[in-house]
């Protein structure tokens, strides 16, 4: 009987197998079951061994076939995407490839899939980048493209889909795909995303990232996962040339008398609560600590409110938004993102100056629509928390202003990384504004320990 | 479920406990009836004011985290409204007016003066607009229904999901079930099948033993499973007497999970076990001789390479112990029929009989395959105990 090979659940499973070391090797005996088990990445290793040894073999596991697709009309990439493209090639169609943001790995992706023609998941971080990635992949490959995520359910030989969707629904349709893509490909070691990649046979894989690197070391399993990496090019190499230039304006901007003494009072009373019960931010359960305390007392509720009430002054002062409306009103003709921590101060501004938001409340739809308006110019405006954070294209965008954000150097890169894609002519611009003598500016001075910021640094007004 | 911020447990010698509540406790009990009759208040408030208001009802309470826990578990059975239609619309237009007035202003206009001009274009107050721009958002559907449940019932749904949330840390449970009722244990296995784990089960005397797992544990991919575990907790409280232990892996430590039927633990899956049809009862009867016994509880059996079959019966002869299972297929199995054949081809299992309703055959050409295979018995309503009996003789 020849060996058959079955998908189940993010596994592969043969009931029979040759007497084969290097096969066996690869299986663990299933003793629940009586069959021969592994994890359905290694799919691959699997037939490519089955074909050495020249047995006969059933592929019941696989879902795909070779797909008929092709670039709608031609692309000349860029040298970077180039070189890019052949190192995976020349590695099997497997690895991991390091590019700025704007240096295009959408387009590099574009070219893997059609190189490979198979089915293609493109797994990515949030709901705005599945949307603009169905977009650029319907437009290049001529083909309908499927989304999973966000309330849409519709799987086609092309999907894209977010990690969150992916690490649930990886055991039913971990079979249907021959090229696997994770984008931003950094939150792959998380342990609930592992599974997407563990589970999927795709013989083919692409990761893509800005910043491969993590503190905990997980770069190693993206490379365990997707490949090794294969290409990598520096943001300084393609500064000018293909990504805009650039320049940082930090403004530093004071409360009023009557805001300086709230923030004042409510900041001393949220710090005598944390300081006498001997709660630290710097230890890893100090924050849950905060919550759980001050939820017990009345004093404990009344600090949790004076955390609250300090930091949103320090968020929404009337000096940030006389400095976001001059800023705006001085880049009428550009297009301008806004940058903030939280969806409140979001939707505030939103509701104060009339300007379009997009958080993850957003819907799928009217998240396209406002993209679109965005770049046709009829909204040069959006304002934002953190999910045009990463990847999302918005290559028209000149100005991002960050009116608040979180500490993270990762996270300041990626918004800076929003207003670099290269036009014509474009010199792009990235103001950030924090208030003075507040918390705002140690967190300020926290994330921008980065080379892009203190090499694109201008003059502070 | 709850989340992880919302699990009560304590550890002790590498144990954990849950903090499960008492379902009788008076305190929790009308804690438990007022957010419920505030639930049942609230219909047509916005989700925000809703959440709002539990919050500070379970704020006042004495163990806050409790109470919280609750609220998570009434939240979770809400049903809001959907964004009326247009919303979207009305607000792209709203922004594409204000981009345009934006444009037209001065370089050096105040916000003030911005605000006038808005006035001016629109026909509704600023007030009014700026109050109804986000009315769709998540947190300002009003709600419509929710599924209701006793204070009792919640505080039961408490107790299950504070023991349901520690596996979701857990790579495999081990249950064993002391001498189950049939139909008990039935109703445990299949949602075992339900849930798309593996199990190794075997008996011991009068009980049976579960070692339950997902598919991919055995290769470390236990993340995955955790969900699927948790669900199947919520069935074994149907058994009368059980213990369940549950490894569980965080990153900081190994501790041990374990339950068992002193512990409040109710199965929101009802009471309803299924019947012995009278059909298995008479077949039972009629093999009630000296060659052959009958056994209504039989091991589910690994079928192809990935299924689970939970046999209606297996056959047992008294001298030689030879087992044959016996799986039955009515008019309405034709997708699980053609299933379990084709399973039957990769991973041949002498030890199983399909008895196939005639139904299941109505073309020529299906019956005389049917026919022809050496595992299928057809029959018409039920399998005759001659019919059974023929074919079990080697």
């Amino acid at each position: 009987m020849a060996t058959e090979l079955h998908f189940d659940c993010g596994t592969l499973v043969a009931p029979t197998l040759p007497d084969d070391g290097a096969l066996r090797g690869l299986f663990q005996r299933d003793a629940r079951t009586g069959v021969f088990r592994t994890a359905a990445r290694h799919y691959r290793d699997v037939v490519l061994r089955l074909r050495e040894l020249g047995v006969p073999y059933e592929d019941r596991a696989r879902r795909f076939e070779p797909l008929e697709v092709a670039l709608t009309s031609p692309v000349e990439p860029f040298p970077h995407q180039k070189a890019a493209l052949d190192a995976w090639s020349r590695a099997g169609g497997r690895g991991l490839v390091e590019l700025p943001t704007g240096a295009g790995k959408t387009l590099l992706a574009v070219l893997a899939i059609a190189q490979v023609k198979r089915p293609t998941l493109v797994v990515v971080p949030t709901l705005d980048l599945m949307t603009q990635w169905q977009g650029v992949l319907s437009r290049h490959l001529g083909q309908p493209v499927g989304m999973l995520g966000g309330g849409v359910s519709d799987r086609r030989a092309l999907t894209v889909t977010t990690y969150d969707s992916a690490a649930m629904q990886t055991e039913f349709h971990g079979n249907h795909f021959g090229l696997l893509v994770c984008d931003e490909c950094h939150h792959l070691p998380a342990p609930s995303y592992r599974f997407i990649a563990e589970g999927s046979l795709a013989p083919y894989r692409l990761g893509l990232t800005a910043t491969l690197e993590r503190t905990d070391g997980g770069e190693r399993v993206c490379e365990e996962l997707l490949g090794p990496l294969v290409h990598r090019t520096d943001i300084r190499e393609l500064q000018g040339r293909y990504l805009a230039p650039y320049e940082v304006r930090r403004i530093e901007v004071p409360l009023t008398p009557s805001e300086q003494t709230r923030h004042d009072e409510a900041r001393a009373r949220y710090l005598a609560f944390i300081r006498g019960r001997g709660i630290r931010f710097d230890v890893p359960e100090g924050w849950a600590r905060f919550l759980a305390e001050s939820q017990r007392t009345d004093e404990g509720r009344a600090a949790h409110r004076a955390y609250r009430e300090q930091r949103r002054i320090a968020l929404t002062s009337s000096a940030k938004l006389d400095v976001l409306w001059r800023v705006l009103l001085e880049h009428r003709e550009d297009r301008a993102i806004v940058f903030t921590d939280d969806n409140e101060t979001v939707y505030t501004l939103a509701r104060r100056l009339f300007l379009p938001a997009l958080t993850h409340h957003t819907p799928v739809p009217e998240r396209k629509a406002l993209l679109a308006s965005f770049a046709s110019g009829e909204l040069p405006v959006l304002l934002t928390s953190r999910v045009l954070n990463e990847g999302v294209d918005v290559p028209e965008a000149r100005v991002g202003i960050v009116l608040s954000g979180s500490g993270s150097v990762r996270e300041h890169v990626q918004r800076l990384g929003r207003i670099l894609r290269q036009r014509p002519g474009k010199r792009a611009l990235l103001y950030e504004v924090c208030s003075a003598q507040t918390a705002e500016s140690s967190i300020s001075e926290r994330r921008r320990q980065h080379r892009a910021y203190q090499e694109g640094e201008g003059e502070a007004c | 479920m709850l989340t992880r911020e919302l699990l009560l447990f304590r550890t002790r010698d590498a144990k954990l406990r849950p903090s499960f509540v008492k379902r009788e406790d008076p305190g929790l009990l009308a804690l438990a009836g007022e957010l419920i009759t505030s639930v049942e208040a609230a219909q047509g408030r916005s989700r925000d004011e809703v959440e709002e208001a539990l919050g500070l009802q379970a704020g006042a309470y004495a163990r806050p985290k409790v109470a919280r826990g609750l609220v998570k578990l009434l939240v979770d059975r809400m049903r809001f409204d959907e964004p009326q239609e247009g919303a979207t619309e009305a607000r792209a237009a709203l922004f594409q007016e204000a981009a345009r007035v934006r444009r037209a202003l001065p370089p050096d206009a105040r916000v003030e003066e911005y605000e006038a001009r808005l006035a001016e274009a629109f026909s509704r107050p600023l007030a009014d607009l700026r109050e109804s721009l986000y009315a769709d958002l998540p947190g300002h559907r009003r709600l419509l229904d929710w599924d209701a449940l006793s204070p009792t019932q919640l505080l039961d749904r408490y107790n299950l999901a504070l023991a349901q949330g520690p596996l979701f840390d857990a790579r495999r449970l081990t249950l064993r079930a002391r001498a189950p009722e049939l139909l008990r244990v039935r109703k445990v296995l299949r949602w075992l099948k339900f849930c798309r784990l593996v199990a190794e089960v075997r008996r011991e005397g009068e009980d049976w033993v579960l070692d339950v797992e997902g598919p991919g544990a055995m290769l470390a991919l236990q993340k995955k499973y955790g969900l699927q575990l948790a669900s199947f907790l919520s069935v074994v409280p149907v058994l009368t007497r059980w213990q369940l232990t549950a490894d569980l892996e965080t990153s900081r430590r190994k501790v041990t999970l374990i339950l068992d039927e002193k512990d409040p633990l109710v199965s929101p899956h009802g009471s309803a076990l299924g019947h012995i049809p009278p059909e298995v009862a008479s077949l039972a009867e009629g093999f009630d001789d000296a060659e052959w016994e009958l056994d209504l509880l039989p091991l589910p059996r690994n079928v192809g390479a990935t299924g689970l079959c939970v046999p209606d019966v297996t056959f047992r002869h008294r001298t030689t112990r030879r087992e044959v299972a016996l799986e039955l297929f009515h008019a309405w199995h034709a997708g699980p029929l053609a299933r379990r054949l084709e399973e039957l081809r990769s991973r041949p299992d002498e030890g199983l009989l399909l008895g196939v309703d005639r139904a299941l055959a109505k073309g020529t050409q299906e019956r005389e395959a049917l026919e022809a295979h050496p595992q299928v018995v057809l029959f018409h309503g039920f399998p005759s105990a001659k019919r059974l009996r023929a074919r079990l003789s080697p």
